[in-house]
């Protein structure tokens, strides 16, 4: 808990994880659960920057920020589609409805 | 004063998240969520990364959140009961959550990271961290991304990563396309297939 | 030229030696397709040892011109031998054992070619007609009481095969491969004695032809592993061709007439192997020995009438004319082996056969027994020709005997046949209205084998050359070694007994009154096919020995007269002796058949006195004579009874002490077996069972956090990232 800037950011990005894997556990809605996906691929996304910035990494960090940016967006595009398919066959998006996978 | 806004958007970024958790309706908690995204694209900024920053901005709070609001308002049309999370789950998540604080205390709290750069500064050949050179990387990124490495010119380029990524993601939305298409339009495909 | 010649008369040899070969193996695999009531198995075999026939004959006429004609044959310049010898087949060496099929021909083996070939020809053509019967697909035999499939083919089937091993015995070029052919003979002869399988005494004397003979066999072994320990070889001899490593008959003659020879040979091949003088003579005893049990002479002759079990035909063909006669056969290819010693065993042996068969054949009733016992006592006159030295007569007798015993079995075969496997000579009587063709053939027969002609003419009976012929050489010999005249005397006698039984024979059969009327009633002539081979046989049984001694079928023979190893002893009488003694024992000879014939047509022909009269009186001479001079009787209680006990006793042994012990050793094989089942039962399916009921409880146990709900899953992860972030750090990093 210190003033130096690495180490205010890596705790950022803990309290993001945690609040996404909250998210995931709590919210019985489909979004809500990927809003939660959303926070912890942005958890990740600020340790890449912190690291790659602050240390003497170089770019690398930045660039594999920016590949996760996409590959968010393109998850977020696929769930949606789902959660569509999901709502139309279920009419809920209720994520406890979806227990087919049942053992 | 650099400092003071660097604070102030890691706190901003962090309660957004924190408020995202404890919303109840999905559009507070987009909105909460916008908030938090936006922090860390100044945060983005005030690290001299600028490329990534205005990417989170434009992606993540003008493309993502958008999507999922979208999505919202496709989904909840009937949902008017409010989904209740049981007390046995928030029982459950807050000890789990609770376990993965002890593990980040664990990790995270364990190192000292000033330390760690104070070590390798005395390496010379190491180049000095991106935010002491105080250049924007914007046009190093950018042009990495299209195959030219202007800071480390014997380092590899991502062109190819980049194309791969690109079509991916192009892949991803025709399939995304094709997977929230409306029922009927299938069906009426089948039939005049048949 | 010479190797032409011997080329040419290998293969014609050959044909007819592997034609029948290939009669057997399609009649044996195509029998049962051609199913039980065809005829094709009779003519597959019939044509092919008529093509044997054909074949032996060409081969003869390219002998004799070879030799230079008849005249030549006749009138021989100088004592010549045209004998070819080589090998048609290598089949194996060993080291300096070579064994091959060879073959080794002179005028012997070519005559024995023509008598074997033609006389099966007629045998198989008669049995066509007296097998007939079996062309049915149920046949009763009345004998044992059961109905059971035709078996014609198979019977042609073995009479091929027979052939085969008869002619393949009689081209033979080694002893290794006479003793192969040998033995196949004997299987043959076990098979056809044995032919009626339901019969229990076709069984038993079966079985008894085939160990009588082994006991013959195994002194033939012995005399055989003598002559190849010491010469090295088994060939014959090498016909006296250039560059040809010597024969067994070069090897004994060069030791017998000691240095002139043996310098020459010595000169081309290196010192020749000598024989030790005993073991030439256990040798020449051990390979008598094997003739012995072949050719049934005293001791082993017993099984020879039981072997009339077997169908006639094949009685005619095996048991008189051609197998029997292999014995003698061979004791003349191996006369140049035998020494003075061997040779006056052989002549006692043959003595002592002659007489006690042909006093059994005067009691005997069965009529195939009478010829039984009378093919054993012509036998002995062979045997007894060899061994007083008269080669020639005695194989002369051995082609004569050949076609009047196939004649006379034939003759009987017909009898059985027309009165309906009415054996019992008692039985039968006055025949001869019924069957003309049939008594007249039997007349023929009877007058050959009782010799009768007359003298100083050609116009007599074949049996009357042959038998006059041994007879004079017997009395040369019993001139020259006076110790040794019963030689002549019991074979005078027995010339009488001979005509005696066979007239008896004839006349018991085809005249006086019916005794049955059963049998008289169904008699009646046989068919064509039957007795068209009769009058064949009947014409040869008179003229086949035409001319006496100077006739075609001796010179024949003579021209291949091998030179005695014991020609040296004076004891052998010479051309000389014999022609001087011809008129003396012609005379005698006829005066005991005539004798004979006397008495028989008195007693059994004119009655005018009673047989029954006689056997009463002497009753115990009878029984003695019924009985076969007690020789079964004997063997059983010398060999049988004893090997019985101690077969006994060691089935005993066997069945307490080795029984137990393996019966133990089987009941602990089982204890084991079952504690190894219970421990399979407990621990090794117990184990797999286990296993299975774990991954089944792991699987239940698992199924419960798989609950289809993806937040939980989420929990879970991150429990899992816990655990493993704590067991590392925890666990495995301070250590």
């Amino acid at each position: 808990m210190t003033g130096d800037p690495l180490s205010i950011l890596v705790w950022l990005s803990a309290i993001f994880f945690l609040c996404g894997f909250l998210c995931m556990i709590v919210k019985r809605n489909v979004i809500g659960m990927l809003i939660g996906v959303e926070l912890i691929l942005n958890a990740a996304n600020i340790n890449f920057v912190a690291f790659g910035q602050l240390s003497r990494l170089g770019i690398d960090g930045q660039i594999a920020t920016l590949f996760v940016i996409v590959l968010a967006a393109a998850e977020a595009a696929v769930a949606l589609a789902i959660t569509l398919v999901f709502y139309n066959s279920h009419s809920t998006i209720d994520a406890d409805r979806g227990e087919s996978l049942r053992g | 004063m650099n400092d003071f806004l660097f604070v102030a958007l890691a706190v901003i970024a962090a309660l957004g998240a924190i408020s995202v958790v404890l919303c109840r309706k999905v559009v507070h908690m987009a909105a909460s969520l916008i908030v938090a995204l936006s922090s860390v694209a100044g945060i983005f900024f005030s690290l001299n990364a600028n490329f990534v920053g205005a990417t989170q901005l434009m992606v993540y709070v003008g493309g993502t959140v958008i999507l999922l609001i979208f999505g919202v308002m496709l989904t909840s049309m009937s949902a008017k009961a409010e989904l209740k999370t049981t007390p046995i789950e928030a029982i459950a998540a807050l000890a789990s959550s609770v376990l993965l604080l002890l593990v980040f205390t664990f990790t995270v709290g364990s190192v000292s990271w000033s330390e760690h750069f104070k070590l390798l500064a005395g390496d010379a050949a190491v180049p000095k961290n991106l935010v002491e050179q105080g250049s924007s990387s914007f046009s190093s990124v950018a042009l990495a991304l299209v195959g030219v490495r202007t800071d480390q010119p014997n380092a590899h380029s991502y062109l190819l990563p980049f194309e791969i990524i690109s079509i991916h993601l192009l892949v991803v939305l025709v399939a995304a396309g094709y997977l929230a298409r409306p029922r009927g339009t299938q069906q009426e495909a089948d039939s005049t297939a048949e | 030229m010479s190797n032409t010649i011997a080329q040419d008369l290998a293969t014609y040899l050959a044909i007819a030696w592997l034609t029948p070969l290939l009669s057997f193996v399609i009649a044996i695999f195509n029998g049962f397709k051609w199913g039980r009531t065809s005829r094709n198995a009779a003519f597959a075999a019939t044509a092919a040892i008529a093509t044997g026939f054909v074949s032996s004959a060409i081969a003869m006429n390219r002998w004799i011109c070879e030799i230079g004609g008849w005249d030549k044959l006749l009138h021989p310049d100088h004592h010549e031998h045209h004998a070819y010898a080589g090998v048609f087949y290598d089949l194996a060496t060993f080291g300096s054992l070579k064994l091959s099929i060879s073959y080794y021909i002179d005028s012997l083996t070519l005559t024995m070619f023509c008598m074997v070939t033609f006389i099966a020809t007629c045998i198989h053509i008669f049995a066509m007609g007296y097998m007939s019967e079996e062309l049915a697909e149920t046949y009763d035999d009345h004998q044992a009481h059961v109905t059971r499939p035709g078996r014609f083919y198979r019977f042609f089937a073995f009479l091929s095969l027979f052939c085969f091993s008869m002619l393949g015995l009689v081209i033979a070029g080694n002893i290794f491969q006479v003793f192969v052919f040998w033995e196949l003979v004997g299987v043959c002869s076990y098979l056809l004695i044995g032919f009626y399988t339901e019969r229990r005494s076709a069984n038993v004397a079966a079985n008894k032809a085939f160990i009588v003979n082994r006991v013959g066999d195994f002194g033939f072994i012995i005399g055989l592993m003598i002559l190849w320990t010491y010469t090295g070889t088994f060939t014959f001899s090498n016909a006296h061709m250039e560059g040809a490593a010597p024969g067994l008959f070069e090897i004994i003659a060069a030791q017998a007439t000691g240095a002139s020879e043996a310098a020459h040979h010595v000169a081309a091949h290196g010192a020749l192997p000598t024989v030790p003088q005993t073991l030439l003579i256990i040798a020449g005893l051990g390979i008598f020995a094997g003739c012995v049990g072949k050719s049934a002479q005293f001791p082993l002759h017993t099984w020879l009438p039981d072997a009339m079990e077997g169908p006639t035909p094949v009685s005619a063909l095996v048991h008189s004319a051609t197998m029997v006669a292999a014995g003698v056969y061979l004791s003349a290819r191996f006369y140049p082996v035998f020494t003075t010693e061997v040779l006056t065993v052989i002549a006692y042996v043959g003595c002592i056969t002659l007489f006690v068969a042909a006093t059994i054949a005067i009691v005997a009733t069965d009529i195939k027994k009478v010829l039984a016992y009378s093919t054993i006592s012509q036998l002995g006159y062979m045997m007894l020709a060899i061994g007083v030295g008269g080669w020639g007569a005695g194989l002369f007798h051995l082609i004569t005997h050949a076609f009047f015993k196939s004649l006379l079995f034939l003759g009987s075969g017909a009898v059985i046949y027309g009165c309906h496997h009415e054996q019992e000579m008692p039985k039968m009587g006055g025949l001869l209205k019924k069957m003309p063709v049939t008594g007249f053939a039997m007349a023929v027969g009877c007058c050959a084998i009782a010799g009768f002609g007359i003298p100083h003419t050609n116009l007599a009976f074949s049996g009357f050359f042959s038998k006059d012929a041994i007879l004079a050489t017997a009395l040369a010999y019993s001139k020259i070694n006076p110790s040794h005249s019963l030689l002549f005397l019991a074979p005078l006698v027995t010339a009488g007994i001979t005509s005696f039984y066979m007239w008896r024979l004839w006349f018991y059969t085809f005249t006086g009154k019916t005794r049955d009327r059963h049998v008289e009633e169904h008699c009646h002539e046989v068919p064509k096919i039957m007795f068209i081979p009769l009058l064949v046989l009947s014409m040869l049984a008179f003229g086949c020995a035409w001319g006496g001694e100077e006739g075609v079928l001796y010179s024949l023979l003579h021209a291949s007269q091998p030179e005695s190893c014991a020609i040296s002893d004076a004891g052998l009488p010479t051309h000389h002796h014999i022609h001087e003694s011809h008129e003396t024992a012609g005379v005698l000879a006829l005066t005991s058949a005539l004798l004979g014939f006397a008495l028989a047509y008195l007693l059994y022909c004119k009655s005018v006195i009673s047989p029954a009269a006689i056997k009463e009186q002497l009753k115990p001479l009878h029984s003695f004579l019924v009985a076969k001079w007690r020789f079964d009787e004997l063997y059983d209680a010398v060999f049988v009874w004893p090997s019985k006990r101690v077969g006994g006793f060691i089935a005993g042994i066997d069945r307490n002490v080795f029984d137990n012990a393996i019966d133990g050793l089987a009941a602990s094989a089982v204890k084991v077996a079952k504690s190894n089942r219970r421990f399979d039962e407990v621990v090794v399916d117990g184990a797999v069972r286990a296993s299975g009921e774990i991954v089944s409880a792991l699987a239940r146990t698992f199924r419960v956090i798989q609950t289809g709900r993806a937040r939980q899953y989420v929990l879970f992860v991150a429990v899992g990232l816990v655990l493993v972030v704590a067991g590392f750090f925890g666990v495995i990093l301070p250590h």
